[in-house]
């Protein structure tokens, strides 16, 4: 099987929001919509810091679709546009999304957004990869893992543009891959976001 | 799955609800004259029409990405690291990634433009690029006949770059010198150094170093590109401790962050250097063989003690007089001789008579100067307590490879931050922490490698550019007889404080040309604007050539220029030709950077030619890099001397022959002000923008805006919520925002974003409050005193 991942070292991420530009790039997504953002663990706002002056600690935690083993998305996805995909990816089927919206409110990560309006461009062009569908209105969007980047054996963009080198990304089947290795080794130093849920994360943050 | 014990971080499903996109952009328009639509056309269907080019990236932020970037249908898709480079230096960041918006932005200047209205009102009309060059010409004569070339200044922000103009135009200029100099004046002479302070080593080499010590700058945001150096050394086991007055990015990646009161790092470093000296942990091999600290002092004087002429320059040859005769006491002939005569023997300290004038030794005369300055009096003025100053003076000296970074950004723009540097160089000369691998000195910005020399294109010599006595930041208060300003890029926002009178210089003006890419705010008081392009826009194939962090870089065409825009080497041409001067410039840009090519020695030596440039995708590495960039490996460094030389003798009459304590113009405890304006006001660097420039971008302001933070303790006091619309104010002026809370901030002060638009804040422009005061030490300074913004005090209520 292939289970396809990003780790994300979090004592390099320096908050910088690349990453965040690198997907809206590469997916052409629309104004005003993201998927892949940079938050500031347990503050309001971006560049906060948890504490009291000076007693202050700060981590930033970029944030996407997690991938998740055991999608929340997926059950509540009423046509099956939502499905998990035989790399291990959670991907949508644009054609069969409703827009009923049930994985956004189902996704315990806030990582999907919706075309509420016609998708607004700055610019009036569509930027980014060729071979990325365009969506309409009325669809549900997120992270695909770079689905078509890494269906012809590239990295996700967020990876490639990383000027930290912050991000691993590869396959945790595969146990000789770096990212496997990391989830194996790191202990407990790997970090999984709202395990309690019981989604089962495939992406994972970790410390140096 | 794995065995491994996965452990939750404490973020709840609510910390991912509440941060999105930072609401819809919908920021003032700059007026009828911008908007793309019409320019650009509908979108159009993806088609195959697609091709990758090569290119760089703009340079100002020193980050000097190579990028590969995807044109389809004439407009640019996409926008990467270069995929080429050797992937320790691949990079680009939010700020590249955005230009595929910003440069197709709403706020580009399209065409030429005449002012209609008031000055300063913004209202303007479009005219042809044949009438604009017309006019500029005719208002240049017209200045030329009245009052002379010299009444032409030209002020050169990030973009564009015009260099050979003020030769050609015999006017003054600069890429103004009342910024980021302000340490580096202080540190440079002490090696005859880099007036920017520039460091020592490159970043890569704080891999190698034990203890590295950042104050004043928040370099993982001004110098984001080189962020993996401060990392790479983090994980190889380097203690790296940053003072800040605020909990920044980098305070937050640091292993230790030291609060500091804002603009008292040099107390910081004052008192470490007594700890270095009271408990004998300096080097006194280095100091004795390397350093001016066993020279003699006139005791009377101050004045250094000499066997021949008085140091200076001979009034008869005009030559510098023997920097060899400078004196020692030698402990073994029990006599005064020249330096070189005692290498190995010269006293460190003492008291001696010399031919009938009691001497002491320049070590013994800091050490006398250094007794106010105690680990507790630098508790007493920094805030940080003595006990942490006395670890981190400890761990520089003992510790193994020190480096002592400072910036650009922070502390340097307070009245006297040339007393950081010179502190710091003063370590320096104590431990010998320079020329070694992972030590050194200075700002690490861009990193600090390896550069090559370009062919230099030379101008006849009748071209020169004017000199003038007074620096253009001063020029609101004294008269500099410049009364024309050619203005390229947001120039009156970024490089004078204190607007509110800047604006009342730029009414008596004659005439203002603003050459720029967007309507930023030194458009509004231009007679003529002309509208240059983006680096991916050109009229040629190539228009630079650069040599950038370790590598030359190639700029190449992505797109033809936008709108009515021009490339700004075509536009500087046609000036040039307007004013009869243009035949002595190359042809076009494209003939320039052959050139520069073609007669570099160093590209010659390393068979780097334009085909072969073409051929490596824009990019190449320079030869023997390997190793990181190390200066002054031999211990010989610029000064008459060569030695290391911290005594600064000329200083002596504005008592800064030693670093001297010596309180901020506004910023300080006790003064009376702050009873009125009992907040500090910062105008911080943010990896948000390059100073004035990706202000505009949407896709940069998608994640924050420019706000007022405070620290939520000051804004209860002020009965100010997060988000309320507030007003910062002070004699000065005032400036209306919106207020936000940030645990980050030092209560006490108050930030914002440097050199913002005021049509992203609510009301005012955030220099009307700035400070302006000249240090009167001015002279003294290498590049004169620093333009003090952050030495301002504000009070902030509710609008």
């Amino acid at each position: 099987m292939t289970k396809l991942a990003i780790g994300i070292n979090l004592d390099r991420c320096i908050g910088c929001h690349t990453c965040a530009n690198a997907c809206k790039m590469q997916n052409n997504v629309p104004d005003g919509m993201l998927w892949n953002r940079v938050i500031t663990e347990g503050c309001d706002a971006i560049d906060g810091a948890v504490g009291e002056y000076p007693n202050l600690t700060r981590t930033y935690v970029p944030l996407a679709c997690q991938h998740c083993e055991n999608p929340a998305c997926l059950k509540v996805c009423p046509t099956g546009a939502t499905y998990k995909d035989e790399q291990g990816r959670v991907e949508i089927d644009y054609d069969r999304c409703i827009g009923c919206r049930m994985c956004m409110a189902a996704c315990p990560f806030n990582a999907r957004v919706f075309n509420w309006e016609d998708p607004q461009r700055d610019g009036d062009f569509n930027w980014g990869d060729a071979r990325v569908p365009v969506r309409t209105r009325g669809v549900m969007e997120k992270c695909t893992l770079c689905k078509e980047r890494t269906d012809a054996g590239e990295e996700p963009m967020c990876v490639v543009c990383c000027p930290t080198h912050a991000r691993v990304f590869g396959d945790l089947d595969d146990p000789n891959s770096e990212l496997a290795q990391l989830r194996a080794t790191k202990g407990k130093d790997v970090h999984i976001l709202l395990e309690e849920k019981g989604t089962k994360p495939q992406v994972f943050y970790f410390d140096e | 799955m794995t065995g491994t014990q996965s452990a939750s971080r404490g973020l709840t499903r609510r910390d991912f609800l509440k941060v999105g996109v930072a609401g819809a952009t919908g920021l003032a328009a700059a007026g009828s004259m911008t908007g793309c639509g019409a320019w650009l056309g509908a979108a159009t269907q993806q088609a195959a029409d697609e091709k990758t080019v090569y290119t760089l990236h703009q340079f100002m932020c020193t980050g000097r990405c190579s990028l590969k970037c995807t044109v389809r249908d004439g407009r640019l898709a996409m926008i990467q690291p270069n995929d080429t480079v050797d992937p320790y230096y691949r990079h680009v960041c939010v700020k590249g990634i955005s230009e595929i918006q910003h440069v197709y932005s709403d706020e580009r200047l399209q065409s030429p433009m005449r002012r209609v209205g008031a000055r300063g009102e913004g209202s303007f009309e479009v005219i042809s690029w044949d009438e604009a060059i017309k006019t500029v010409g005719d208002e240049l004569r017209k200045a030329w006949d009245k009052y002379g070339k010299q009444s032409v200044y030209m002020s050169a922000s990030n973009e564009p770059r015009f260099g050979f103009l003020p030769a050609l135009l015999g006017c003054a200029t600069g890429v103004e010198p009342g910024i980021d100099r302000g340490t580096g004046n202080g540190s440079a002479p002490a090696i005859g150094g880099d007036v920017f302070g520039g460091g020592t080593n490159e970043t890569r080499d704080w891999v190698n170093t034990k203890t590295l010590v950042i104050s004043g700058t928040n370099l993982l945001e001004s110098s984001m590109m080189q962020s993996n150096t401060f990392l790479d050394a983090k994980k190889a086991g380097c203690e790296i401790i940053v003072l800040d007055p605020h909990f920044s990015t980098t305070a937050g990646k640091a292993s230790k962050w030291i609060p500091v009161i804002p603009g008292t790092d040099a107390a910081f470093y004052l008192g470490m250097v007594s700890y270095i000296l009271d408990n004998k942990l300096y080097n006194e091999a280095y100091m004795r063989e390397h350093t001016s600290f066993p020279f003699l002092i006139d005791e009377a004087t101050g004045k250094l003690l000499r066997t021949g002429a008085a140091w200076g320059t001979d009034e008869e040859t005009g030559e510098p007089v023997d920097p060899g005769d400078f004196m020692v006491w030698d402990a073994a002939k029990g006599a005064a001789v020249p330096y070189a005569e005692a290498v190995a023997t010269a006293s460190l300290e003492g008291s001696f008579d010399v031919d009938g004038k009691k001497a002491i030794t320049v070590l013994e005369s800091l050490k006398r100067n250094q007794r106010q300055y105690t680990c507790e009096w630098a508790e007493g003025v920094c805030g940080a307590s003595a006990e942490t100053i006395a670890e981190v003076a400890r761990k520089y000296a003992t510790g193994g490879p020190a480096y002592l970074a400072f910036g650009q950004g922070g502390s340097d723009k307070y009245s006297n931050p040339d007393i950081i540097g010179h502190a710091g160089m003063v370590l320096v000369s104590l431990t010998g922490n320079i020329g070694k691998p992972g030590c050194g000195i200075g700002h690490g910005i861009g990193g600090g490698g390896y550069s090559v020399t370009l062919g230099e294109w030379e101008l006849p010599e009748q071209f020169k550019p004017a000199e003038l006595d007074v620096r253009s930041d001063r020029f609101p208060d004294r008269d500099g007889g410049v009364h024309v300003i050619i203005s390229l890029g947001n120039t009156f926002q970024q490089y004078w404080a204190n607007m509110n009178k800047t604006r009342g210089w730029i009414d008596s003006l004659d005439f203002i040309v603003h050459i720029g890419m967007y309507y930023e705010d030194t458009v509004k008081y231009a007679d003529i604007v002309l509208p240059v392009c983006s680096k991916f826009e050109d009229t040629v194939e190539h228009s630079i050539v650069r040599s950038d962090y370790n590598h030359v870089n190639l700029q190449t065409k992505c797109i033809d220029p936008l709108f009515e825009s021009k490339p700004d080497f075509d536009v500087m041409r046609l000036i040039a030709e307007e004013m009869g001067v243009g035949e002595y410039l190359p042809k076009t840009a494209e003939e320039l950077v052959r050139y520069q090519i073609e007669h570099s020695e160093d590209l010659a030596e390393q068979g780097i030619t334009l085909a072969e440039l073409e051929k490596n995708h824009g990019s190449m590495k320079m030869a023997d890099v390997d190793e990181p960039r190390r200066a002054y490996t031999d211990l010989k460094f610029e000064t008459p001397t060569t030695r290391m030389e911290p005594y600064y003798e000329a200083w002596k009459p504005c008592e800064q022959a030693w670093p001297n304590w010596e309180e901020n113009n506004e910023a300080y405890a006790g003064n009376p002000l702050a009873e009125k304006y009992p907040l500090q006001f910062t105008q911080t660097r943010t990896r948000f923008s390059n100073h004035s420039h990706f202000k505009a971008a949407k896709w940069v302001q998608q994640f924050a805006k420019p706000t007022l933070e405070l620290n939520p303790a000051d804004m209860d006091s002020r009965g100010i919520a997060d988000g309320d619309l507030v007003e910062a104010f002070n004699d000065r002026g005032s400036f209306k925002c919106v207020a936000r809370a940030n645990n980050a901030v030092r209560p006490g002060s108050c930030r914002t974003w440097e050199a913002g638009w005021s049509k992203y804040i609510e009301e005012g422009n955030t220099q009307n409050v700035t400070n302006d005061h000249v240090n009167p030490r001015d002279e003294y300074l290498p590049t004169g005193a620093p333009i003090p913004y952050n030495d301002t005090l504000v009070e902030v209520k509710k609008a």
